[in-house]
């Protein structure tokens, strides 16, 4: 038994997580969910922007992320729609205008939001760092059209957005490389716009430290962090479906750690009493 | 031989700032120029520049010289005021070190006087009197916010008196009719053990002569309509959420004393629409739900408040405005029923009825109520409608777009339904009343009634004294209504955007129409229509008689469409078209409008004069590519004066020739010396030790275990006859974990080359591709095993992220590999990789700067270089004394960083800040 | 000259920057070079892809282990592209389609793969070897239970939980405070390692990344 035990095939361990994602998932355990400051920072600053204010989200994630940051991306989108702020989308992953495609679609139906006039996507464009710097000097140099090839020019939002100056919050929606981090270091730290961000868990300890030094305004650190703003938005959306699952997962995985930590002690006093 | 090695070691040096790049980014052309104040008596003009070149510059344009500058904080939103041939200049905000407001000479930039307001965000415009200066600004001290109010001497430009401050944030100033100041205030207050702040807004009156406290006055809730003061009545609306229902007040204070009087709880879904506006000192609120009100806020009792009452039965979209006696109101109806003076064709309509032989029509004719058939069967001919069976009708379509039932698959298959409506199918069992009538109202126009819109804009006349309406009915516009509504003269301007189809069947197609028409506001009848194809592209603007309209259109011209950006000029008198100009991009500034001529800038980077009386061009002059025009225009004699992006300011003849061109940008940007100071020193430790490396000192470099693992790793592939598998990380060639990489991809192909054992490198960016498959092709050759070298090993699998997970771990699997390296840039999928590798039972080395892929890396490999050790790796495995060099200078670098965080710790700690500011480079 | 000439291109675009970047005068020259390398970019990209297709050919030509593998590849890759190009990607084409319902799903299983390898890795590898781990393990519990609502209804039972928040532990002290100085030490070193391997770059002294050392 102990053997077997210290061998144990990886592949039972997959059972557990795999059960304990479904399991809560189909008969939920209802726990209460706390936020957070970072994430109510970010509430804050939105929800006391005036009417009119334009904010740039930036999809710089892909499918493989999507469940993870689509939350968030949809909860700081039906927030700014409802408090009437405009919002212009960008992707500094090629997977990303789609992404926001997809989700400025749901959201813009929800709230009956125009395109064009309350809400404009630009995109994708290569370069990470390198276009973020060549933004400074207007959108319209490196995105002469939107996502749907239409002058942007001819979209009314676009007219009054002409470059960072003209956003108030800048939020990127990154699942790692080029994402927060080129964001933080060039539109933060060399422009001065206030910047906010979500990131998948498990990138959020490093973004933290951008959260500590003031760069970041506010963070939604994976699933947990969307679930928190979905709380304070006041929508019951995916992440907070997650939030059970995710839990037990938690606590499967400790529990994991302590049994191999059993095992391990359990072996060494073993082979100490061989010897 | 002296010589020689200075200028080596300057050369270095210098070279070195390079890193500035990678640690700070690359700097970009100035910017965002505030508008300029001319004195058109000296005939200079003042202009502040970005916000980090924090300058302001006094220009001559008459003589072509830049006269003077003077460094100002955030220069961009500067306060400029000229007055007796003194400029004042205000910041908006203190930076660092730097005064934040002076009065200089206009004709010599001398300083009269200067001073510095510390930690102060000036929050409002500066007003100026006769010998002083008011504003007020917040003060954050560390974490106290104040709220000040100052006074100036205009002369010495000392305080009158000393500042009125109270601890708050700021939320709006105002000034009255007999020159006092009131400060409304948020004054927060940190509740018991939480973080929560507890606010209570106050309104306090001061005194311009004195800045003492003439009254307070706390006030509830949060500001919807910001205070207005008008005959000594202060008038605002608050609003308080009490068990999540928001609860609406409106008060009135007195301005004199500060008490109330009045106040008047607004009925729940009741709210203000913008600000009020006033007509004899009292204010006309218009609610949202469109009820107008006129009152009084002297009198408490609320039938003797309210003086008149006006319901619109519409949606409020602009407005009021006042103009004379006449209130000006555009609403707009959501309503999706049809309203009788919307059918325009009753023949067309009553036919389509009748006969009903298509799927659609008959559905309809199926749903329709008994009366209603009975109704239209009994009309024959279209003169037989009258006002009744009218009515009847319309009744009866209204009835069926209120019915849920009104959609059946079968009925609609042959109409062309539009891309709304099949949203709105897609969400069918969840749409509610409103949007059931929405869905049915574009059902029913694409089958019977055409070319309406959804929103229905109307115009409202009100008098203001009674409330009465002035026109018979609401003017309807057509179309979507444009805003701001004007009034020129005696003419009411009214613009509106529509869609035009036009052709059948594959031809059709939709035309942009945007439409002015003039009205009477005596009588809202229509004094004259213009109609034009484009789209709207800038706010219409009316300057002397004439009004102008920038329009987008697609022109096509030879089977080529051409986009054109027009600027047409209508005379409001006639509505006749004077002219019409044509540019390639887009007028991206305001209208300048002079004697004879219309000014602007385009997109490009054009700035342009067009004739007023006959739109013909008069110039065109080309600043630069995509150099817009970022400034107002100033005309003096026969020049004008503008700058640019790029930090240029110009001055031109009105006849487009280029008289002067300043480049305002400085020479050094000052705001990164903390930048350069701290690349000169790390650089010249790093070339310090390189230089005495070359000269052949002997370093010690620590043991590195990761490294020394490699020749095991690879050993042990040539024992097992497997293959290596070498990733370099998902960043692209432009990363240095990338770059630190494939140098250490170098070194370990010369060992696979003596031993003889394939190198699989699969790349996530092709740059790094065709660089990987140099570098071990170079790396054979030098082993002198050129032959071994296959090409196709190094080869690109995705950019995608998990794309390229699933390919590697496929390869993994498939060729079993004994030795895998990751080094370079990972994100997550860090993990997938070296648990992969780690049941494949390969040994796995492991490197990267991104601390948060380290634990992963840690827990599942073998050997984990950490961050710094990267970049080490190559030094160490080349053996370079040079590269060795570099590691020590390396440390050097290290112990000045520490010393630094140090000492400004214990800085900070004793609330010193001049090193943090020193340090900061925004 | 064949390694002359990069370096020197190396050298002389740095040098150009650097100059840029403190003279604000002659801004506009780094733009130039930024519009180079995302043409750059953009031509790499029709290698890599020229790359992949030589690579699978082989194999399918081979007819190398799983060379079926290689066909679906280059499949995907051509019917992909087609669909883009000849009918756009608007949602609603078959491009849309594929995207949404099979390339999504497949990336996301990709990515999900990190909860299972997690559990997997630290089972085998989080174990209490010395103090130091021990510490290491304790935090990670409080964190990893922490952090999802569970935890801090497990954290409410405890008596103590009204005078010191969960919240106040995770995000004020453990991560705010070791986790941030940690991560800022790791930084800090990388960030003198890059600065030290461009100067190395720029100076010639680092030449490897041009393939094969000296």
């Amino acid at each position: 038994m102990f053997e077997k035990l210290q061998n144990l095939d990886r592949r039972w361990i997959f059972l557990f997580v795999l059960l304990s994602v479904i399991i809560p998932l189909l008969f939920p355990l209802g726990l209460k969910l706390h936020t957070s400051p970072p994430v109510e920072d970010i509430y804050n600053y939105i929800e006391n922007l005036p009417e009119e204010s334009v904010i740039l989200v930036s999809f710089d994630y892909g499918p493989s992320t999507e469940i993870e940051l689509n939350p968030a991306a949809k909860a700081v989108v039906r927030h700014a729609f409802r408090k009437k702020i405009k919002v212009v989308t960008m992707a500094l992953w090629p997977m990303g205008a789609q992404m926001s495609q997809n989700v400025m679609k749901e959201v813009a139906e929800e709230f009956d939001a125009e395109y064009g006039r309350d809400y404009v996507n630009l995109g994708y464009k290569a370069g990470g760092s390198v276009l973020l710097l060549s933004l400074k000097s207007g959108f319209a140099q490196q995105f002469p059209t939107d996502v749907n090839n239409v002058p942007l020019s001819d979209l009314p939002l676009m007219n009054k957005v002409k470059d960072y100056n003209n956003c108030a919050l800048v939020v990127s929606l990154s699942a790692g490389v080029p994402g927060i981090r080129e964001y933080v270091l060039i539109v933060n730290t060399q422009f001065g716009k206030t910047m906010a961000g979500a990131c998948t868990a498990v990138t959020a300890p490093e973004m933290y430290t951008f959260l500590n030094s003031g760069q970041l305004m506010g963070l939604m650190g994976g699933l947990k962090g969307a679930a928190e703003y979905e709380k304070l938005v006041g929508i019951e959306g995916n992440a907070r479906k997650g939030m059970d699952a995710q839990s037990v997962v938690h606590l499967v995985i400790v529990l994991f750690i302590i049994l191999s930590n059993i095992i391990y002690f359990v072996g060494e006093y073993r082979r100490k009493r061989m010897e | 031989m002296v010589n020689k090695r200075k200028y080596r070691f300057l050369l270095t040096t210098m070279i070195v700032l390079a890193i500035s790049i990678l640690c700070a980014g690359k700097a970009f052309a100035g910017r965002n120029w505030s508008e300029q104040a001319f004195d058109k008596q000296t005939g200079i003009t003042v202009i502040g520049a970005e916000n980090k070149f924090a300058r302001v510059f006094g220009i001559s344009i008459l003589n072509k010289k830049v006269l003077w500058q003077v460094g100002m904080p955030q220069s961009r939103g500067i306060d400029i005021h000229i007055e007796d041939e003194k400029v004042y200049l205000v910041s908006p905000e203190d930076v660092r070190f730097q005064k934040t407001m002076r009065a200089v000479n206009i004709a010599t930039g001398e300083t009269y006087w200067a001073n510095r307001l510390k930690k102060n965000k000036r929050r409002t415009k500066v007003y100026y009197d006769d010998n002083t200066l008011y504003f007020a600004t917040e003060e954050k001290y560390r974490d106290i916010i104040k709220v000040k109010l100052y006074a100036f001497d205009k002369e010495t430009g000392k305080t009158r008196w000393t500042p009125y401050w109270i601890r708050g944030t700021f939320k709006e100033m105002l000034r009255t009719e007999t020159g006092d100041f009131i400060l409304i205030v948020l004054a927060s207050q940190k509740t018991e053990g939480g973080k929560d702040l507890k606010h209570t807004v106050k309104s306090i009156k001061i005194d311009k002569n004195t800045g003492l406290e003439v009254w307070e006055r706390p006030i509830e809730g949060s500001f919807v309509s910001f205070p207005k003061e008008n005959s000594g009545v202060i008038y605002f609306i608050t609003q308080k959420i009490i068990d999540n229902v928001q609860k609406m007040t409106f008060q009135a204070i007195n301005a004199e004393d500060g008490s109330v009087l009045s106040t008047h709880e607004i009925p729940e879904g009741e709210k203000p629409l913008g600000d009020a506006i006033f007509y004899q000192g009292k204010p006309i609120i218009t609610m949202e739900s469109g009820k107008v009100f006129y009152i009084d806020g002297t009198k408490t009792d609320i039938s003797e408040m309210v003086l008149w009452e006006k319901n619109l039965d519409s949606l409020p979209v602009f407005g009021p405005k006042i103009i004379e006696n006449l209130v000006l109101v555009a609403t707009m109806k959501t309503n999706y029923l049809i309203s009788i003076d919307e059918i325009v064709e009753w023949e067309g309509l009553l036919s389509q009825l009748k006969e009903h032989n298509t799927p659609a029509t008959s559905r309809i004719w199926e749903l329709l109520d008994e009366n209603t058939r009975s109704v239209i069967d009994g009309i024959t001919s279209p003169e037989e409608l009258n006002e009744n069976s009218r009515l009847t009708i319309i009744e009866g379509l209204n009835g069926i777009i209120s019915n849920k039932e009104f959609y059946a698959r079968e009925s609609f298959k042959e109409v062309k339904l539009a891309n709304e409506v099949n949203t709105l199918l897609n969400r069918f069992s969840k749409l509610d009343e409103n949007k059931i009538q929405r869905l049915n109202r574009c059902l029913m126009e694409s089958i019977l009634v055409r070319e309406i819109s959804q929103n229905r804009y109307y115009i409202h006349a009100l008098d203001a004294s009674t409330g009465k309406s002035l026109w018979e009915k609401p003017y309807m516009v057509e179309g979507t209504l444009e805003l701001p509504v004007f009034i020129e003269g005696d003419r009411l301007i009214v613009g509106s955007r529509s869609k035009k189809e036009e052709g059948e069947g594959k031809n059709k197609t939709t035309k942009q129409m945007f439409r002015i028409v003039a009205l009477d506001p005596a009588n809202a009848r229509e004094m004259w229509k213009q109609e034009q194809e484009g789209k709207l592209e800038n706010p219409l603007s009316i300057k002397d008689q004439m009004l102008y309209v920038m329009l987008y259109r697609k022109v096509e011209e030879n089977d080529v469409v051409k986009p054109a950006h027009l600027l047409i000029a209508i005379n409001i008198g006639d509505g006749t078209e004077r002219w019409t100009y044509a540019t390639k991009t887009v007028i991206n500034t305001k209208l300048y409008v002079d004697e004879d001529s219309v000014d602007f800038g385009t997109k490009a980077g054009f700035a342009t004069s067009v004739g007023l009386v006959d739109g013909k061009n008069i110039y065109k002059f080309f600043a630069g590519i995509n150099n817009e025009m970022d400034s107002s225009i100033v005309t003096v004699q026969n020049l004008l004066g503008f700058a640019t992006q790029d930090g240029k300011y110009f001055i031109l003849t009105k006849q487009g020739k280029k008289v002067k061109a300043f480049n305002l940008k400085p020479w050094f940007a000052l705001w990164k010396l903390p930048i350069f100071i701290g690349c000169l020193l790390l650089s010249s430790a790093l070339s310090w030790y390189i230089y005495h490396a070359r000269k052949g000192k002997k370093m010690f470099i620590r043991r590195i275990a990761g490294l020394t693992a490699i020749d095991e790793a690879v050993g042990r592939a040539t024992e097992m006859g497997k293959p290596v598998l070498y990733i370099t990380g998902l960043a692209d060639v432009d990363d240095i974990q990338t770059l630190a990489s494939l140098s250490i991809m170098g070194h370990i192909a010369q060992k696979t080359a003596e031993y003889d054992t394939p190198i699989i490198v699969p790349c996530c960016r092709s740059v790094v591709m065709s660089t990987a498959q140099e570098v071990v092709k170079e790396s054979y050759l030098k082993a002198g095993r050129p032959d071994t070298y296959r090409k196709e090993n190094i080869h690109y699998l995705t950019d995608d992220q998990f794309g390229y997970v699933a390919g590697v771990d496929g390869i993994m699997v498939r060729e079993k590999p004994a030795a895998n390296f990751y080094l370079g840039k990972f994100y997550a999928e860090s993990l997938i990789l070296a648990e992969t590798g780690h049941s494949t039972g390969a040994i796995q080395i492991a490197g990267t700067a991104e601390a948060a892929q380290l634990p992963f890396f840690v827990a599942a490999c073998d050997y984990t270089l950490i961050g710094e050790e990267l970049f080490a790796a190559s030094a160490y495995l080349s053996k370079d004394p040079q590269q060795i060099g570099s590691l020590k200078g390396q440390d050097i670098a290290k112990a000045i960083m520490l010393a630094v965080i140090i000492i400004g710790c214990i800085l900070l700690t004793f609330d010193i800040d001049w090193m943090k500011l020193l340090l900061s480079t925004q | 000259m064949r390694r002359e000439i990069p370096m020197a291109i190396t050298t002389i675009t740095g040098v150009i920057m650097i100059v840029v970047f403190f003279v604000p005068m002659w801004g506009h020259w780094s733009d130039i070079f930024l519009k180079w390398f995302t043409v750059i970019a953009g031509f790499a990209l029709v290698l890599g892809a020229g790359s992949l297709l030589l690579v699978n050919l082989n194999k399918i030509s081979r007819k190398a282990s799983g060379w079926g593998y290689n066909v679906i590849l280059i499949l995907g890759l051509f019917v992909m592209a087609g669909l883009g190009i000849f009918q756009g990607i608007k949602p609603g084409t078959p491009y849309d389609f594929i995207f949404r319902y099979i390339f999504t799903p497949l990336s996301a299983t990709m990515f999900s793969l990190l909860a299972f390898y997690i559990a997997s890795a630290a089972f085998r590898a989080f174990k209490a070897k010395s103090p130091e781990a021990a510490l290491l393990l304790i935090t990670a519990f409080v964190v990893m239970i922490g952090r999802v609502p569970i935890g801090e209804v497990m954290w409410n039972w405890l008596p103590w939980a009204k005078a010191l928040p969960l919240t106040t532990i995770i995000e004020d002290w453990v991560m705010g405070c070791f986790n941030t100085a940690g991560q800022r030490a790791i930084m800090l070193g990388a960030s003198i390692g890059i600065i030290s391997t461009s100067l190395k770059i720029l100076l010639g002294i680092e030449r490897s990344y041009l393939g094969g050392g000296e």
